[in-house]
């Protein structure tokens, strides 16, 4: 067998951390090193300029003020406390969150957490093309809607739903408009001003920054509250206590001011690459399918379904390509994805698709290598098939009556 | 060039070259989200296993009851939140993250030696009656002053009574003195990394099968659903080095202890905190009367000094500390206590240098 190097195409579970990200954060574990919540000395007060430094550029990106940035260690924490944390501020005056069926674990974990403390939770169904239909979304807001949470673009299938029209909805309706952009910040244009976003979860190492830190936008006007999550020294104007850590809050500043300059032209790339790799797959291979709207995504994120091909037998087949058959945190498990089942994917497609993430190291060559590899293994497993000789037959497979042995 | 001296390590320790070389590897090689199943997802996987095997060793556990956080503040919040606690029973000199996790927990009191009254805390622990759970939480070593508690002696007293849980936040401890999780017999513990040399943005929660814990971060199920979140790899690899080559710190104690004879001699009113009883070897916490220890801090740091007047959360405000006002309640001696913590890095000359400026200070705005 021929050598093969292992190719990664797997951005959505993480992103390799950029070399100038980690150049810049480098000084703030050795010389650097002060804690950045230390006024008594210089140690403290140059920790302190570096992460204020960091916020700006966080800030920036989604157009937001330094001031409503809060640091946190990631988007899972940022989207515990912004649902978490904003129940329980106004818990007494509205107890009813919406949210869609196709968010990240730790939304809809947050808000089956406050279900079963109290709160009533409505879990929109999506289109079958992904999308949160703006109908379905105005008929759901009740008098004691509290918060809308859908996320900017979705891990699984890259989908990016209507954030200004929600936005718009949400301000008009006086409800809190929170979205886990964890997958969109960086890769595509977020407006927290345009899109009347009030709360906003931002990963670091979605965008090629450093894991274990994220951050959490909250809105000052007209001003959104919470109550921390994590209490303690005070940290973060009382939304978020804990030494913040100098060095992965300044890479993830590196990250945003990084992706904010070349965002344009690493975008029409990644288009150009997703584009070409799509094309050489439809061309060579029939019966396979894009989940999720083929407009209204990032290019970046290609969730393909391949009928009649078995599930395992296709990851084996293809061992050199990192890629992912669902969201990272799931993908240990054979459950078949909750998001495709949302979109009306049968199962038996649902076990054949694969998760292709193309980014910002991801060369034209590894790209037709990829679809190389899943064009021979797809094709070889369908030849072995009889399913696959009977759809070719034109033999309705769902009509077949299977007996049991 | 004035020669800068860095004595705040416990607001956060500089960290250890290895762990630096770890963590540059780390985020240069090593990529991959560690719950993929793919190759890369693997390799990140095995350097987080065998770094929590580490940690497990090093404080005398099961790997199993170590989860990762994003730090000390996360692991106390978790213990004290996580929970229904029936009642809370909590250390009047600990941290914040603890102090502060609850609206209001029931505060024990402490000896003028800053020591855990223990015939207090048995009278509180056997005036209850009934099987819901109830929590302690002490703070050991501690951060402001490094005196260590009695645990064995607090663990004894709750160990009759059934549903009585004990949480310590270790946060200062690894790298001080030996810490056996097992030994302790103790049902949570908070360890923090970047107090010892590692980096700043995670810790961990050991805890005991038996305790009553929520996931307290909800999502994807990493930590075996008790900590949700991707891994902070690099960190955790860092982590690891900073423990395999965290060197021994006991030489501090002769030098802490000669700095402090100095001081006294020089102002024999001078209060040490904790002066009798068990502390880390790192720390000092000593008033300079009639000097407020904002004043202090200003001065010693134009000397060169890095040096705190309480814990670095707090003190972006320079206040009185409410751990120190906790041992002896006295406003004006709490606003003069000043708190000096050496580590690896720390050289004798620093804490003699640091004597002298301390009592140069001291003559200087005596004389006024």
């Amino acid at each position: 067998m021929k050598e093969t190097k292992q190719i990664y195409l797997d951005y959505q579970a993480t992103t390799p951390c950029d070399p100038r990200v980690v150049e810049k954060m480098l000084p703030y574990l050795s010389d650097l090193y002060g804690n950045a919540h230390s006024r008594t000395h210089d140690h403290g007060w140059q920790a302190e300029q570096a992460v204020e430094k960091a916020r700006e550029q966080v800030a920036q990106i989604i157009n937001a003020s330094p001031k409503e940035i809060i640091f946190t260690s990631g988007a899972t924490e940022s989207n515990n406390l912004a649902i978490k944390g904003v129940a329980e501020f106004y818990k007494d005056k509205k107890k009813h969150i919406i949210t869609c069926k196709t968010e990240h674990k730790c939304v809809l974990e947050s808000c089956r957490w406050l279900e079963r403390n109290g709160f009533d939770i409505t879990y929109l169904d999506v289109e079958t093309n992904g999308l949160v239909n703006l109908d379905t979304l105005k008929k759901a807001i009740r008098p004691d809607t509290l918060l809308v949470s859908i996320m900017a673009v979705n891990n699984e299938i890259g989908v990016i739903q209507p954030l200004a029209e929600i936005g718009k909805i949400c301000r008009e309706n006086g409800v809190f408009f929170h979205t886990d952009a964890a997958q969109a910040v960086g890769k595509i244009p977020i407006d927290v001003e345009a899109m009347q976003i009030d709360l906003l979860s931002i990963s670091g190492h979605k965008l090629y920054g450093p894991k274990g830190v994220g951050a959490l936008y909250v809105r000052r006007k007209p001003r959104v509250r919470l109550v921390s999550q994590i209490s303690g020294g005070g940290q973060e104007r009382g939304m978020r206590s804990g030494t913040l850590p100098v060095f992965l809050c300044v890479g993830l500043g590196e990250a945003c001011a990084i992706a904010e300059k070349e965002m344009t032209t690493e975008l029409e790339k990644i288009q150009e690459l997703s584009d070409r790799f799509q094309a050489k797959l439809e061309e060579k291979l029939p019966q396979i399918y894009l989940n999720g709207d083929a407009q209204n995504r990032y290019p970046g994120n290609l969730n393909i379904s391949f009928a009649h091909v078995e599930g395992e037998g296709l990851m084996m087949g293809i061992k050199n390509l990192s890629v992912s058959s669902g969201s990272a945190c799931t993908s240990a498990s054979l459950e078949p994805s909750y998001v495709l089942k949302s979109l009306g994917v049968e199962e038996e497609l649902a076990h054949t698709s694969l998760r292709i993430g193309i980014g910002r190291f991801t060369t034209k060559e590894e790209v037709d290598q990829a679809a190389e590899d899943i064009i021979a293994a797809v094709s070889h497993l369908r030849e072995m098939s009889p399913l696959w000789e009977m759809a070719q037959a034109g033999i309705d497979l769902k009509s077949i009556q299977w007996s049991g042995h | 060039m004035l020669k800068r001296t860095y004595l705040d390590y416990n607001a956060t320790a500089p960290i250890l070259p290895a762990c630096i070389e770890a963590m540059n590897r780390t985020m240069e090689e090593v990529l991959g989200n560690s719950s993929s199943v793919h190759h890369w997802g693997q390799g990140t996987r095995r350097l987080i296993e065998s770094s929590r095997q580490v940690l497990a060793e090093i404080v005398n556990t099961h790997p199993d009851y170590v989860i990762f956080t994003s730090g000390g503040t996360e692991s106390n919040n978790h213990v004290l939140r996580g929970a229904a606690w029936h009642r809370v029973l909590i250390d009047p000199t600990a941290h914040d993250s603890a102090f502060k996790a609850l609206e209001c927990p029931e505060i024990l009191s402490v000896s003028k030696d800053g020591l855990i009254d223990l015939s207090d805390l048995h009278k509180r622990v056997a005036d209850f009656s009934g099987d819901q759970p109830v929590l302690i939480s002490i703070n050991s070593p501690n951060n402001e002053t490094g005196i260590v508690q009695p645990i064995e002696e607090i663990v004894k007293i709750t160990r009759s009574f059934s549903n009585v849980f004990v949480h310590v936040d270790a946060s200062q401890g690894l790298g001080k003195l030996p810490i056996s999780f097992r030994d302790l017999d103790i049902d949570a513990m908070t360890l923090c990394a970047h107090k010892m040399g590692g980096p700043q943005g995670i810790g961990a929660l050991v805890v005991r099968e038996t305790i009553p814990l929520q996931s307290f971060m909800r999502g994807g199920g990493q930590e075996k659903s008790r900590r949700s979140g991707s891994e902070n790899v690099a960190a955790i690899a860092g982590w690891k080095a900073a423990l395999e080559t965290m060197p021994n710190l006991e030489h501090l104690r002769a030098w802490h202890h000669k700095m402090e004879k100095a001081l006294k001699a020089a102002s024999p009113a001078s209060i040490v905190f904790g002066e009798r009883a068990a502390r880390a070897c790192n720390a000092t916490n000593i008033t300079m009367p009639g000097v407020p220890n904002h004043t202090q801090v200003m001065s010693l740091d134009l000397a060169g000094f890095a040096v705190s007047a309480g814990s670095a959360c707090s003190s972006g405000k320079v206040s009185t500390s409410r751990v120190i006002k906790s041992i002896i309640p006295d406003e004006s001696i709490a606003q003069t206590a000043l708190r000096i913590s050496s580590g690896w890095q720390t050289t004798q000359d620093d804490l003699e240098s640091f004597t002298q400026a301390w009592i140069n200070l001291f003559n200087q705005t005596n004389k006024k």
